[in-house]
């Protein structure tokens, strides 16, 4: 009995999984700069705002043409518990600025736009991210990802937060199934002198490059978003550009901790911080102890806000350090919004921030300005990403007698077959498809192989089909 | 679709069809078997005569360049392989459309009614399916002859009406036919098919949207209550497959009895000229949907005239050139081109018969 179709065995069927890795290498001239209409910043015709003005969109294309690619989204927001909220400040509603601990400043009431919508950006972001505590209550972003709150060395600091963040969500088109483990990197242009819309190809020899260096091993299982890694940063094209060198010391931020990379979820959450100037000192070594980065008892620049809150034992209140960033500079400039108010000392109405620095961009400027300034300092972003294949192999075993004839309209001609001079002749026939058929023989898929294989009773083949979902 | 890049290894390209996405979606995408295919092969090219030798003889068929896969399932695996258990054969049997049956026994006069019922429409080479009542009334037909419908390639989808037509058919006997056999000289016809290589059951595909296979009975599909049958499937596409072997509709060689007998020989009806195998008979219903609406006609179709004159009631014999539809008050037509799908079970080998409906356009 003549038969077109042979059934598969449970051995001939295999299913396995594989992980796929890609590399995906962004440029920071594709993100800024490339597709300005007219060289002008304010068009960036692969920037798409949107009227909510709660994140921005970067495409590879200008994003009306169909033929645009979504790369990633940023945003930016900081908690409610961050000073930037105003939420804690004393009981005068004042937040207090000063030098240090023991000389606490009053300051002018800070504008701040976009407040409502940057704390729903932020607590969105680590609802999703981060999960709740056991009162149900949203966990903030952590530094190392311990999720405890570190106190800082002396008594009132509180540290080991990320309250004020950008976020970069990277599309799934390139993260896939998740960004690859230990691969991600970042370079950003931290030049001081860097103009204030940002522009790359002005200033770039000061960068700041950020990893997730050891992640592959070393890496967080306790967000409900799935795994997450530290990212760490270090001097780019010029050294020095990182100041410090020491971790977890108080009111500095840590280069091993500048930010969390959640490789399933394919989001990064930078910490805002790494964009002010270094903490200089605010130990005056009076009490003999070293501050941490080995002068001592140096001028201080630094800028301590009482939030109004009980320290941890009833030391006082707490103090929430807005310095102790990464950048061995006075300023970083970033682009931001004219309106906004420096700082001030109100006595002395000298400036503590001035209007572009990252605080002053994280009150008075828009989502949409702070994105753009994070934007133009990007100098390349790369990882690679990860697609989990679940194929199934189907092993299509042709043996020595099947499959040798043909119902092809020109395998016969007058009913003669064409390969056949002789009764005696072996038949041949050449394969081009496989088809893999459901039970009532419905043609499920098909695969085509590159040149034709012939087939006669004195060979067997077997075809290796794999069905990756 | 690209060709497939053959200046390397030897590669799959392997995709899921639009059925077997559309199985995934609806939780019931299974994998028992596999066929192969060879599509793209013209085994013409096999040169059994190359100066060279044996070693050359499939050169050119190796050379074939190959598609990439379609998605469509509809446009593959057209020509599968076959697993014959037998290597010392050298003819395999095929499938013919009847079509009015041999040139040879038509030009001696000596084909049957119901041979000639096979016949496809001469102008239109297709089988002519009308939808409704209107339009069989504007068949034109032998009044002396009520039979002479015949041959027509007509098939009167609802069947004819006496009152406008002031004369009915007694029957509607035009139905489509698909032999099977060896369909050569160097094989008396008197010899039997071998049974390993006959075809007992058919896979016959149609576009459920338009019309449905059901068992020739002599009358129009669609008057009294037709029997229809059942559809072993239909695919994403609306296409219906019916696996049959039933005897109402798989019968014996036409002219078994007669032409092969001993002594009793005369040309053969059959376009097979060889051994014969079964035969497989039946007609078209048309969709309801064709006869109440005009959207698949309008989006799939287009539009003839009529060109058969004078008064229906006359009755002249339609002649040469005439498409057998009435050209009273300048009538137009509305039809759609399609096929039906005819796969032998036990070859494999395919035919696609052409289909026209027809409708009248008011």
């Amino acid at each position: 009995m003549a038969s077109f179709f042979k059934s598969l065995q449970n051995s001939d069927i295999l299913t396995n999984k594989t992980l796929l890795h890609e590399a995906i290498p962004i440029t920071g001239a594709l993100v800024s700069g490339t597709y300005n209409r007219d060289g002008s910043l304010s068009a960036e015709l692969n920037i798409k705002n949107y009227s909510h003005g709660m994140f921005q969109s970067v495409y590879d294309y200008p994003f009306l043409s169909s033929s645009a690619n979504h790369i990633f989204d940023i945003t930016v927001g900081y908690s409610t518990g961050s000073a930037m909220s105003g939420n804690n400040a004393s009981a005068t509603a004042t937040p207090l600025y000063g030098e240090n601990q023991a000389t606490a400043y009053a300051v002018t009431p800070v504008k701040r736009t976009q407040q409502e919508k940057k704390i729903q950006i932020y607590n969105q972001m680590a609802q999703v991210l981060m999960g709740h505590d056991k009162d149900g209550k949203i966990r903030r972003f952590d530094r190392d990802g311990a999720l405890t709150e570190v106190h800082g060395g002396k008594a009132g600091f509180i540290e080991g937060k990320i309250d004020e963040a950008y976020f970069i969500s990277f599309s799934r088109l390139l993260t896939k199934d998740e960004i690859k483990k230990g691969s991600f990197q970042m370079e950003l242009g931290v030049h001081p002198q860097w103009s204030g819309d940002g522009d790359l190809r002005i200033k770039n020899d000061r960068t700041i490059i950020l990893k997730d260096t050891g992640a592959a091993t070393n890496f967080r299982v306790n967000s409900p978003a799935g795994e997450y890694g530290i990212l760490s940063a270090s001097s780019g094209q010029a050294s020095g550009s990182v100041k410090h060198g020491k971790a977890t010391t108080l009111g500095k931020t840590p280069p091993a901790q500048v930010g969390l990379i959640f490789y399933q979820a394919g989001v990064v959450v930078l910490d805002a911080r790494i964009f002010a100037v270094h903490r200089q000192e605010i130990d005056t070594e009076s009490d003999g102890v070293d501050g941490g980065d080995g002068d001592a008892g140096t001028a201080v620049s630094s800028r301590i806000v009482d939030v109004g809150i009980p320290g941890p034992g009833g030391a006082g209140n707490l103090h929430y350090n807005l310095t102790g960033g990464l950048l061995n500079s006075a300023s970083c400039l970033m682009k931001y919004n004219k309106d906004n108010p420096d700082f001030e000392n109100f006595r002395t109405a000298s400036p503590l921030y001035a209007a572009q620095d990252i605080y002053a961009v994280l009150t008075g400027s828009t989502i949409q300005t702070a994105c753009d300034g994070l934007r133009h300092r990007i100098k390349s972003i790369s990882f690679n990403n990860t697609t989990e294949l679940n194929s199934t192999i189907y092993f299509c075993r042709a043996n020595h007698n099947e499959f040798n004839y043909s119902s092809n309209p020109t395998y016969i001609q007058n009913s003669k077959i064409a390969v056949k001079n002789v009764n005696t002749d072996i038949p041949i026939s050449y394969i081009t498809t496989i088809g893999l058929y459901s039970p009532d023989n419905e043609l499920m898929a098909a695969a085509k192989l590159s040149e034709p294989l012939r087939k006669d009773p004195t060979n067997e083949l077997t075809l290796r089909v794999r069905l990756d979902y | 679709m690209a060709f497939l890049d053959n200046s390397g290894d030897i590669v799959l390209d392997a995709v899921l069809t639009d059925t077997g996405r559309h199985r995934m979606a609806r939780g019931d995408f299974r994998i028992t078997k596999f066929a192969l295919g060879d599509d793209e092969i013209d085994y013409s090219l096999y040169n059994k005569n190359h100066p060279s030798g044996s070693a050359y003889y499939d050169l050119e068929i190796l050379k074939t360049p190959v598609l990439e896969s379609f998605t469509n399932n509809a446009s593959m695996m057209k020509s599968k392989l076959l697993t014959i258990g037998r290597t010392d054969f050298l003819y395999m049997p095929q499938s013919k459309l009847m079509d009015g049956g041999s040139p040879t026994a038509k030009a001696a006069g000596e084909i049957s009614l119901e041979v000639k019922a096979t016949q496809l429409h001469g102008g239109f080479r297709s089988y002519v399916v009308t939808v409704d009542h209107d339009t069989d009334k504007l068949v034109r037909y032998n009044k002396a002859d009520a039979t002479s419908l015949v041959g027509t390639g007509i098939i009167l989808g609802q069947g004819n009406a006496a009152v406008q037509n002031s004369d009915a058919f007694a029957a509607n006997p035009n139905n489509i036919q698909v032999e099977t056999g060896l369909d050569t000289t160097d094989i008396s016809p008197k010899l039997g098919l071998a049974a390993d290589l006959s075809d007992n059951q058919f896979i016959v595909e149609i576009d459920s949207r338009l019309g449905s296979i059901i068992a020739f009975s002599g009358e129009a599909p669609g008057t009294g209550n037709p029997t229809t049958l059942p559809v072993s499937y239909v695919d994403d596409d609306g296409i219906a497959s019916y696996i049959i072997s039933g005897a109402d509709l798989i019968q014996p060689p036409i002219d078994t009895d007669t032409e092969t007998e001993q002594n009793n020989e005369g040309p053969s009806q059959s376009r097979i000229r060889g051994p014969r195998g079964n035969r497989l008979r039946f007609t078209i219903l048309p969709h309801t949907n064709l006869r109440d609406s005009n959207y698949f006609f309008t989006r799939l179709g287009g539009e003839f005239a009529g060109t058969a004159a004078g008064d229906l009631a006359s009755q002249a014999a339609t002649t040469a050139g005439q498409n057998g539809f009435s050209n009273a008050d300048s009538q137009k037509y509305r039809f759609i081109d399609t096929f039906v799908r005819v796969i032998g079970m036990t070859t494999g080998y395919t035919i696609d018969i052409p289909v026209r409906y027809v409708k009248k356009k008011s």
